[in-house]
């Protein structure tokens, strides 16, 4: 029982954990969270779908094709929506987020609507399950996970190791002194929106198969995503990993050794505890109180 | 309440074959009677007496009709019908509104699972408004038959894994697993089901009714061999007796396709049909109800079952089919009359 466990654990928190590095992305840059990202995930998978099932292009360029339009809707929604209220009071910005979450669901019923209740998305790999053992691996679940890690290391390594990441760090840090050095601030601020859909569409194109295609697919992952975010220590991205990994496992084990009706709370009893031991989750910077 | 599954009735097209009993469908005996023959032919030739009464899988004449104990239910004909037209609205998203008809449909998974000879049955359900609707009712079925679930298993409705659920019920070994779940939730199940290779018989309900689309979202070749589920209908989107019908949608909805739910809304709208038609121009709220009321064996041809109402029975629709995905065609096995 326990490795399927851990297998399907890992799976799932990998979808909560590349949700969660979006969510992350825009909040470092910017220090909002972005409501809207759980339909920008809905509006990658119809994206997806356009291209790889109605289109019948293949599923990498499917993937490739999704990020980008993901990459120029948030470039878009970042001009029409949220430029104006960059220096407005934060909150003006949630809501304006909320908002655009609300605009893509009805976009994508209008659009998309009629194909369907939940729509299908096909598996990446149809080759039957493998058994080592007592062990049955699910090729379909491996190649998520595997891409899934792809992604958050490919990421990782665009903060890291390339310019316009050590940029949008470094606005992320302290705005004002990248402006001072000769940043521009709004552009990055723009790309830092059109970074995180773009998160978002991968996302989507990599999970489709597993969560299947429909306009509210994004409101309930965006809650188990923020919460990994919340326990990784809210803008760190291996702490939104992290939590992610550990939010995927928590439910899947307390499901399967206490009883399934603990399956969605469990995680947020754990985060709640780690909460009160560790205000700023685990990888939050701590919180210093001057006397 | 009592769950009669039909094992004799009137035949549908005047055959010679008795109707099929879902008793029957499943079991070898079954398989070599004419009676599946006579429900194969329902869902290939049977709708061509829309609108004829009393032609149907129709129950016998001592089955239709039972009084309800729900008087204080019994007052708006309209309001009770609507529960249909609600039904089929909601369906859309694979919901239901009228909570008796969850209560016939729970006590029918039930009853059809031991029918076909499960000693062990578990549960596996949503807990929202929906699910308990039907989860309740289902767990004071087993009550009153003296049957404990092997396991009682919850799924969220937006889950995208079922691992734990699956391995807890093989854990249990049933011979039968009702489920109790919307398509989305139920499809992740059946999914993760066909993947560690769990393969009990698996009973569906009406959110699942649409079987071509279930099959699809859970893109498991054979997955759902050993999987039956009620049906408000008696025919499939892709049956020839719906091209009317298909038409219409498309013509009028262009891009739509032609979903088991909208065919439980058209049979629903021809009953009104008739009623209204019955009333007359000199349309009152009383006449309807009148009308309603006096509505006996009435063949939508499009219900499995002839629509029977009094005065003190508005839950009008008594007969859900049962179905079974045969190939690449979903399959009418039989009946199963409900009744109070």
């Amino acid at each position: 029982v326990l490795p399927y466990l851990l297998v399907s654990g890992l799976t799932t928190g990998s979808l909560y954990a590349l949700v969660a590095m979006g969510l992350v992305v825009v909040y470092k840059a910017t220090t909002v969270v972005n409501f809207a990202h759980g339909e920008l995930f809905m509006v990658g998978g119809f994206l997806a779908y356009t291209f790889h099932v109605l289109l019948k292009l293949g599923y990498v360029v499917s993937l490739v094709l999704a990020v980008a339009a993901a990459l120029l809707l948030g470039l878009v929604t970042e001009r029409l929506a949220y430029r104006a209220l960059m220096r407005a009071p934060a909150i003006s910005l949630v809501l304006a987020a909320v908002g655009f979450s609300f605009v893509l669901k009805g976009a994508a019923r209008h659009i998309w609507g009629g194909l369907g209740d939940y729509i299908p998305f096909p598996p990446l790999v149809a080759t039957p399950a493998i058994t080592l053992g007592s062990i049955i691996l699910v090729p379909q679940q491996l190649v998520v996970l595997a891409g899934a890690l792809v992604c958050m290391s490919l990421f990782t390594r665009f903060f890291t190791s390339t310019r316009a990441g050590k940029m949008l760090q470094a606005t992320a840090e302290n705005a004002k002194a990248a402006r001072l050095v000769g940043i521009r601030v709004d552009r990055v601020y723009a790309f830092t929106w059109a970074v995180g859909a773009a998160t978002a569409a991968a996302a989507a194109t990599l999970m489709a198969p597993l969560t299947f295609v429909y306009p509210d697919v994004g409101s309930p992952l965006l809650v188990k995503a923020f919460a990994a975010a919340v326990l990784g220590g809210f803008g760190s991205l291996p702490g939104a990993v992290l939590g992610g990994f550990s939010i995927g496992l928590i439910e899947n084990l307390a499901g399967g050794y206490i009883n399934t009706s603990f399956t969605d709370i469990s995680a947020f009893l754990v985060i709640m505890l780690v909460l009160i031991i560790r205000p700023t989750g685990f990888f939050g910077p701590r919180a210093v109180r001057r006397i | 309440m009592h769950i009669g599954v039909q094992g004799r009735a009137e035949p549908l097209d005047g055959g010679e074959g008795a109707a099929l009993g879902v008793g029957d469908a499943l079991t070898d005996r079954g398989a070599t009677q004419p009676g599946e023959h006579a429900a194969d032919e329902r869902v290939e030739h049977g709708g061509g007496q829309r609108g004829v009464k009393g032609e149907l899988i129709a129950q016998r004449e001592g089955q239709r009709q039972h009084s309800l104990a729900h008087g204080d239910r019994g007052d708006d004909a309209i309001d009770q019908l609507g529960g249909q037209f609600a039904h089929a609205a909601a369906s859309a998203r694979g919901a239901e509104a009228p909570a008796f008809a969850a209560e016939r449909q729970s006590a029918a998974q039930l009853e059809f699972a031991l029918q076909q000879g499960a000693k062990r049955v578990a549960v596996i359900s949503m807990r929202d408004a929906w699910g308990r609707a039907r989860y309740n009712p289902l767990m004071e079925t087993f009550k009153r038959k003296g049957v404990t679930p092997v396991a009682d298993e919850e799924m969220s409705p937006d889950a995208n894994d079922a691992t734990p659920q699956v391995l807890r019920l093989r854990q249990a070994n049933p011979d039968a697993v009702l489920i109790v779940l919307y398509p989305k939730a139920a499809a992740v199940y059946m999914r993760d089901a066909a993947k560690l290779g769990f393969k009990p018989m698996q009973v569906g309900q009406t959110a699942l009714g649409d079987l071509i689309a279930f099959r699809e979202q859970v893109a498991i070749p054979n997955a759902l061999e050993r999987f039956y589920t009620i049906s408000h209908v008696r025919f499939t989107p892709d049956d020839p007796e719906m091209e009317r019908w298909r038409g219409l949608l498309e013509k009028h909805f262009p891009g739509d396709r032609l979903s088991v739910y909208n065919i439980m809304g058209i049979a629903s709208a021809t009953v009104v049909v008739e009623v209204l038609t019955r009333a007359g121009r000199d349309l009152t709220r009383e006449r309807v109800r009148d009308e309603l009321n006096k509505l006996k064996d009435y063949n939508t041809g499009i219900y499995p079952g002839a629509i029977s109402c009094t005065p003190a029975d508005h839950q009008c629709h008594k007969t859900p089919a049962w179905m079974q995905l045969a190939g690449d065609k979903v399959k009418t096995i039989g009946v199963t009359p409900v009744t109070r």
